[in-house]
């Protein structure tokens, strides 16, 4: 994919932009939908597209939001009033602050471990030419093949370390799953970083360690965030791990539990959606807050 | 690679002996970084390998904890029953089904957000939302959209079917269009990203230059757009359909694979198998099929990267 940007882009050099979706400044991309229309006309079909698709993107959380809101068994999409007694069920009950509590350790734990082992890794790849240039697309492909696949021996393997059924096994797998994807966002941002810091630090007389400590791992502030990020909302969301590897109640993490509660709360769509709502709302501001590095880290990864 | 600042760091370029001096004794024990990493992915990603196909291979010992070989027998149980089949057509279905309302709403979602309006920088991010959300919550509320007491997305389906006592979640049609309109809303933001990434590496004057030609915008999307974002849409539909191929979670939360077994694809089975029904051996031998189909992914994906990095 890159070739075939260089042979179009000429002397335009793209970097990775800082966080936010480049444009081309350009209309000549403009949906081919409002050719042939005047320009108010082409204006209008092109921000009712928008609407459309805003609506597309938002209307399931919205309707997520409002069942959490509405008296039970309320049909229409507009409830005729709203009530928080969903929320006062959920919160009232003490399993729930258990629970995240134990999502909050996992995610954080996950976090913790993927950083150190990806920016290691993205920092060595983006840096150097060696024989793990030829291994890493191998390695780094790895979320393709089937998670679900390696359940049943990675639950044995850990079975045998006495890790089943820990917190501990939770944030080994999740580890796994998340790292390949990490350390390609570090790589990316590797890349787009100058080696003439380090350079200059070397120079004036920097160890090694210290240049590594003192002017890289600052200057890769911004690429750890963005995997931060992704690990963080992939660990919170992750269910297929939580199921296979813990039984125990004692270590049940929220998307597992909002599974579970399903049988039991077959019709209680108002209880249910605000635990829904309840586990959405740490990934979406944590989007929120730290989308400027994490866009460009997630676009980044698109760009390879 | 894009900026030469990099690539002589990297030595991918020539530089003077100095520099390289200097980048010799500094990177010379840099790899080992990477090592870490190398170890912890082969643990869980190559290692458990051999003990999931050793399992496949075998059966359980009634009456005991045992387990013996049996060779290919398990394999020959799933391929002569029917069951197995109706998973296999139904992983096809919900691949093909998600990849097809994804890639040409993808294309559109990137063509609005590259537009330039300061409106719109605002609303960028909202598109990357459906994938913040925990799969199992989506799916969830998917499910409850689906319900015909209170949903929207059933009253659709019942419009649409012409069936006014539909229950979409127990037909097994409609549970599988539920099932596939869920991943595909999650799956847009996905492939937009790729395609914006591929959309921004357009420069402007060949656009331009062809509206000066006096080419149309469709013209101008399917002789330019187009073609120049073909391998990011490839790379980007290949990540699409491995993670629809090894979906389990999702369809799970949503109908547990029923109505029956209608809305069971492979993945959704060997989760059943290993986790409901404690049939590990089963679930590992359709485990080898699905890693068959991940491997066959893998390698487009290294195929497009090599000629990527070899055209750079």
């Amino acid at each position: 994919m890159r070739g075939e940007k260089r042979e179009v882009r000429g002397e335009k050099k793209p970097r990775i932009p800082a966080g936010r979706w480049r444009s081309p400044r350009s209309s000549a991309l403009f949906l081919p939908l409002t050719s042939g229309l005047s320009l108010p006309m082409g204006r209008l079909v092109y921000w009712l597209v928008v609407v459309v698709l805003v609506a597309f993107c938002l209307l399931p959380i919205l309707w997520g939001v409002r069942t959490s809101l509405a008296p039970e068994f309320d049909p229409s999409f507009v409830p005729s009033r709203l009530t928080s007694e969903h929320y006062a069920k959920i919160l009232s009950r003490g399993f729930f602050y258990r629970y995240t509590i134990n999502s909050a350790v996992v995610t954080l734990g996950s976090v913790v471990l993927v950083l150190p082992l990806a920016l290691g890794a993205g920092y060595a790849l983006g840096r150097q030419q060696f024989w793990g240039r030829r291994l890493a697309p191998v390695l780094l492909a790895l979320p393709l093949l089937p998670a679900v696949t390696f359940l049943v021996p990675i639950a044995r393997y850990l079975n045998l370390f006495g890790l089943y059924n820990t917190r501990t096994a939770l944030v080994l797998a999740n580890t796994a799953f998340c790292l390949p994807f990490a350390t390609w966002m570090v790589w990316n941002f590797v890349h787009a970083l100058s080696p003439s810091l380090e350079e200059a630090a070397l120079l004036d007389g920097c160890s090694h360690l210290g240049a590594l400590i003192r002017v890289i791992l600052p200057s890769m502030i911004p690429g750890a965030i963005a995997a931060g990020v992704f690990v963080a909302i992939q660990t919170w969301s992750n269910y297929l791990f939580a199921y296979a590897l813990s039984t125990h109640p004692e270590i049940r993490v929220l998307p597992k539990a909002i599974v579970d509660f399903v049988g039991s709360w077959r019709t209680d769509w108002g209880g249910l959606m605000a635990i829904g709502v309840l586990t959405l709302l740490p990934p979406l501001a944590l989007f929120q807050i730290l989308q400027r590095w994490f866009v460009a880290g997630m676009y980044g990864l698109a760009e390879r | 690679m894009s900026n030469p600042e990099t690539q002589r760091g990297t030595g991918i370029l020539p530089v003077s002996n100095r520099r390289q001096g200097v980048h010799v004794t500094m990177f010379a024990s840099r790899q080992w970084l990477f090592v870490p990493a190398l170890i912890y992915l082969a643990l869980f990603w190559v290692v458990p390998l051999a003990p999931g196909l050793l399992i496949s291979c075998q059966e359980p010992v009634p009456g005991t904890q045992a387990f013996r070989w049996v060779g290919l027998a398990n394999y020959r149980t799933l391929l002569g029953e029917k069951t197995f089949w109706h998973n296999l057509s139904l992983s096809l279905l919900y691949l093909i089904g998600v990849v097809g309302l994804t890639t040409p709403v993808a294309y559109v979602v990137a063509l609005v957000i590259s537009g330039r309006s300061r409106v719109l920088g605002a609303v960028r991010a909202l598109f990357l939302i459906p994938w913040v959300v925990p799969p199992v919550v989506s799916a969830l509320v998917f499910r409850s959209m689906a319900d015909p007491a209170i949903g929207p997305l059933a009253a659709l389906y019942r419009h649409l079917s012409g069936n006014t006592e539909l229950i979409p979640l127990q037909s097994a049609s409609w549970a599988m269009v539920n099932v596939i309109v869920h991943s595909f809303w999650r799956s847009v933001p996905v492939l937009t990203l790729f395609l914006v990434a591929g959309m921004t590496t357009i420069s402007a004057e060949l656009h331009e230059s062809a509206q000066v030609d006096g080419a149309s915008a469709w013209q101008r999307f399917w002789t330019i757009t187009m073609p120049l974002t073909r391998s990011h849409l490839a790379t980007g539909l290949l990540l699409i359909s491995a993670f629809t191929l090894q979906d389990a979670e999702t369809i799970y939360a949503m109908t547990g694979g029923g109505p029956g077994h209608d809305t069971e694809v492979a993945a959704v089975r060997l989760f059943r198998e290993a986790f409901d029904y404690q049939h590990l051996h089963v679930a590992a031998a359709v485990g080898t099929f699905l890693l068959v189909a991940g491997v066959i992914l893998m390698a487009l994906y290294l195929a497009l990267f090599r000629r990527a990095e070899a055209a750079t």
